[in-house]
């Protein structure tokens, strides 16, 4: 090892922040593509910018390499400012030694899988014969072993994608990108290559900052996610604790379903609210109160994830929280049901129901709404 | 870890300071280059002593242009001329484009091929061909038509208004609307004709009624262009319109440089006020094409044919036999005039000889010129297959401050024709102190070729760097590569085809170009074209066609190796 090495890079423990973005925006004209944004990536984590198209999250990913510069703020990886525009300190992206992995997969037609994978070393003035063992090795990783003669033509979107993988990880970066690199899959093949990425980044450890639109696959393969929406960070936390806390409705209403009822505070029952949704149905909230003032007589909205509503026939007897419903129509999925109730006064919800239980449409049922998993909130 | 890895290295923003500095000397040359002729144009036009004397100012010159009626009725012809065969070439070009990227004609593949060398065949040449064949009474088809009972008189006669347009036709005039068009009508959704004729409407219905009207963006951009080019037309009209005083602007001007003494301050005037009324077609031409840029081609479409039912075989005879006009007949006629001893006079005992090759070969002017035109065509081809690409590279791929400026310098030499160029460029070589040391050598050729294919050059090249997405070159510096190293191994790379291509058409041009170096290539330096151009104004045809020969098959020869080239890295669809 030579004395360039920077000593993060060679002693970096897990838990560490490898990547840190401090206040930074990306001004585009009037327009604040990325906003005073805060992140850090620790090494050995998967974290994931999520969000719907336009929130800043793939200019996020393209700060961090270089490919934009942030117009405020800092961005440090490994410990050294790369990015900071008050001091004029600009890392260009061929200096960061990170990996990126293109949506596009920008696999370059002109090179064979081995070149392609060997650009990385070949820039850093690798010896020839450690490229070699390098693109091996990785194209082994990536499972393409034997492919090294095939052009970048000849591969189907799930190999360009392995061989883009390779090309990012193999010069040992300490950070990868990936731009949204599922997207181009189809739907099989992505349930797929987000295992193996996942199997991947646990054997060799890398940290990886990845961008998607797709709450699924955020929640499926992520550490951490940081949901994103008009260049802020609405909220970071791991997969579960977004699910099942979020802290804002847009967190809440992006991950998943949500069922949504309005009401009116009543009061309080020890540590619950208890809200009136109508029709002489009252509902007591054990869950999380996000309501700046759940005073009694406040528009509210109770919500709760549709797989948390425990749904029996109408001839089990009523308990707390409870609401009858007619089943009105009835899908069958596969693994489940999903089917459309109608409650008292017209509203209408959509839920899921076991496979195993004998349905129909027309059923009269029960809902039983588990106290500590409903959740208030103030009036949209 | 096994590897050494070198750590980030802090880089300040003195180096990006360097780079900008870089880059806009080059946009200030490439500036100076183009605006300078313009400028000096104006001044000229303005100074109404005789050449070489004392400088006297004054507004005559401009004067002489809207009073003199000679130089009326030559913009008259200018533009009937250049209406007459753009409204003709647009009606058949649009109809052959269509035929030959839309329907199951036989043999299209190889039409497309034929026009791609119509569009190549040199102007001079060509119409030396067609003179041999229909110049009044001693034109070869004449006498043939003569011999019928009916017949009286020549048919046809090349040195007339309507030969200058025939000649234009079987050039490049019709040949480039289908080079243009056919790309464009290939990119065509087809299921929008299947509609079309699902709906009830004819094959013919459907060109007029969907096709036409869907490519209509296109097609006038097409139109606008050759309207463009048709007005800074040249060679045709100086040799046709000499006999019979059809005079256009360019050959007004051409003859007011070159007669005695020169008479630049019109010749300025005139082109300073054709320039000017160029301009009004070049900004509808960008404005519409801006406008219009993606309308029809989507990434996702369904290409199938139509059929012409009994149609396809008289159809094909006629294209076919078109494409045998534009090509074979003038290059024959041209070959056959080099072995006789007398052009197109076939009554003589013995009228063929092959003195004039002889003397060709021994005389010293056409080997040396044609060493000239092939140094000429190598050192252009060179020069501006590094500098086209550069223009192109930072006009599509970096975020240069000037970068407009210097795409919008590289249009400029379109709305400038040729000669008036030439005329710029003769000034700046001899007014300049810094140039005229060059003057008399071929960097001044070089200079008026790159110039006069510096928009095509940069507009294609920049097509093909468009094309390859950013991310290419992302995935190559986030991979570690500087700008330089990925430019050479991943931008370089996939861009060759294209540049090539360019390299051969700059070969071409610098082969077959009159009007741009009509007034620089003079003396030792004097290329092939202009050789061709001197011999045929002084009368000496036989000499002329053996030079015209050479250049036409040096310049089908790049023309098919640009073909091959193109088609093989797949730029059929750009190229």
């Amino acid at each position: 090892m030579t004395s360039q090495v920077s000593p993060d890079a060679a002693s970096g423990t897990p838990g560490d922040v490898v990547l840190r973005f401090d206040h930074v925006s990306r001004i585009f004209g009037a327009f604040a593509a990325v906003e005073e944004i805060d992140l850090e990536l620790h090494r050995g984590e998967i974290l994931t910018l999520l969000g719907p198209s336009g929130c800043g999250k793939t200019t996020t990913l393209r700060m961090a390499i270089g490919l934009e510069r942030a117009d405020r703020g800092r961005i440090t990886y490994r410990g050294a400012t790369v990015d900071a525009p008050g001091e004029k300190i600009f890392v260009s992206p061929e200096h960061r030694d990170m990996g990126m992995v293109f949506q596009s997969y920008a696999i370059w037609p002109h090179m064979n899988v081995f070149e392609n994978v060997a650009f990385p070393l070949r820039t850093r003035k690798i010896e020839k014969s450690v490229v070699a063992a390098k693109v091996k090795e990785f194209l082994e990783v990536v499972g393409l072993k034997g492919f090294e003669q095939r052009s970048g033509m000849q591969l189907s979107g799930g190999q360009q994608q392995r061989v883009a993988v390779a090309r990012g990880l193999v010069a040992n970066p300490d950070v990868l990108l990936m731009d949204e690199p599922f997207s181009n899959l189809d739907a099989k093949l992505r349930d797929q290559m987000r295992v193996e990425l996942k199997l991947l980044q646990r054997r060799i450890g890398a940290s990886i900052l990845f961008v998607t639109h797709d709450q699924s696959e955020a929640m499926a393969i992520s550490d951490r996610i940081a949901v994103m929406r008009a260049g802020k960070v609405e909220q970071i936390g791991s997969p579960l604790e977004l699910y099942t806390k979020p802290v804002v409705p847009f967190v809440r209403d992006f991950l998943g379903h949500t069922l949504k009822l309005p009401g009116r505070v009543v009061g309080r029952e020890g540590a619950n609210v208890r809200v009136d949704i109508g029709h002489g149905v009252t509902l007591d909230v054990g869950g999380m109160n996000h309501m700046k003032n759940a005073a009694a007589g406040a528009d509210c909205l109770v919500t709760i994830r549709p797989e948390e509503i425990n749904v029996v026939d109408q001839s089990v007897e009523a308990g707390a929280n409870s609401v009858s419903a007619g089943i009105r129509t009835l899908l069958f999925l596969g693994q489940q049901y999903e089917a459309v109730v109608d409650l008292a006064g017209g509203r209408d919800l959509l839920i899921f129901l076991p496979r195993l239980v004998g349905w129909r449409e027309g059923q009269g049922v029960r809902l039983q709404f588990p106290a500590e998993r409903l959740q208030v909130w103030d009036a949209e | 870890m096994s590897m050494s890895l070198p750590a980030p290295r802090q880089k300040s923003a003195m180096s990006t300071e360097a780079r900008v500095v870089l880059l806009t000397t080059l946009l200030l040359v490439v500036g100076f280059l183009v605006l300078y002729p313009l400028f000096n144009l104006l001044v000229t036009s303005f100074q109404t002593n005789d050449f070489g004397r004392e400088t006297i100012w004054g507004i005559e010159n401009w004067q002489k242009v809207f009073t003199q009626q000679r130089i009326g009725r030559a913009i008259w012809n200018t533009i009937s001329l250049s209406l007459t065969r753009q409204a003709i070439s647009i009606v058949l070009g649009v109809l052959i484009a269509w035929l030959i990227a839309r329907s199951n004609l036989p043999g299209r593949k190889w039409m497309e091929v034929g026009f791609w060398i119509a569009l190549f065949m040199p102007a001079l040449p060509v119409t030396l061909g067609w003179v041999f064949l229909i110049a009044g009474r001693s034109g070869l088809l004449n006498k043939a038509l003569n011999e019928l009972p009916f017949v009286d008189g020549p048919m046809f006669n090349a040195y007339s208004w309507w030969g200058i347009v025939w000649v234009h036709l079987m050039t490049a005039t019709l040949a480039v609307k289908v080079f243009l068009l056919v790309p464009a009508f290939k990119a065509m959704d087809s299921s929008l004709e299947e509609a079309a004729r699902a709906s009830g409407a004819s094959l013919w219905g459907t060109i007029r009624k969907i096709v036409v009207p869907i490519m209509m963006p296109t097609i006038l951009v097409v139109a606008l262009i050759g309207l463009v080019r048709a007005m800074q037309a040249f060679e045709v009209e100086l040799i046709l319109g000499a006999p019979r005083n059809i005079d256009v602007y360019s050959t007004i001007i051409f003859r007011s440089m070159t007669q005695e003494p020169p008479q630049h301050g019109v010749a300025s005037s005139l082109s300073l006020t054709f320039f000017f009324s160029i301009i009004p077609l070049v900004l509808l031409q960008q404005w519409y094409s801006n406008r219009h840029q993606y309308s029809v081609v989507s990434g996702k479409f369904q290409h199938r044919t139509q059929d012409l039912g009994v149609w396809k075989v008289p159809i094909a005879i006629a294209i076919w036999t078109l494409l045998f006009l534009m090509t074979v007949v003038p290059f024959v006629c041209l070959l056959m005039a080099t072995f006789m001893k007398l052009f197109g006079m076939f009554d003589m005992a013995n009228p063929w000889t092959t003195d004039h090759w002889v003397n060709a070969l021994s005389r010293g002017d056409i080997p040396r010129a044609l060493w000239n035109s092939l140094r000429l065509g190598f050192i252009s081809a060179l020069t501006g297959m590094v500098a086209f690409t550069l223009i192109a590279y930072i006009t599509t791929k970096t975020k240069f401050w000037g970068r407009k400026a210097l795409d919008f310098f590289t249009w400029m030499p379109t709305l400038i024709p040729g000669l008036v160029l030439s005329l710029g460029l003769l000034q700046m070589f001899t007014g300049v102190w810094v140039f005229r040391p060059f003057y008399g050598t071929i960097a001044v050729l070089v200079l008026a070729i790159l110039i006069s294919t510096v928009t095509i050059g940069t507009q294609m090249i920049r097509g093909g760097f468009r094309a390859l997405g950013q991310e290419l070159e992302e995935a190559g510096w986030a991979a570690g590569g500087s700008r330089f190293y990925t430019f050479r191994r991943v931008m370089l790379p996939l861009i060759a085809p294209t540049v090539a291509v360019i390299g051969l058409e700059i070969f071409a041009t610098a082969n077959s170009a009159v009007g741009i170096v009509a007034l620089l290539g003079t003396g030792a330096t004097q290329p092939l074209s202009i050789l061709q151009l001197v011999l045929l104004d002084s009368g000496k045809f036989e000499s002329g066609a053996v030079v015209g020969v050479v250049i036409m098959v040096l310049t089908i020869a790049s023309a098919l190796l640009a073909r091959y080239i193109g088609t093989k890295a797949g730029l059929g669809r750009h190229a």
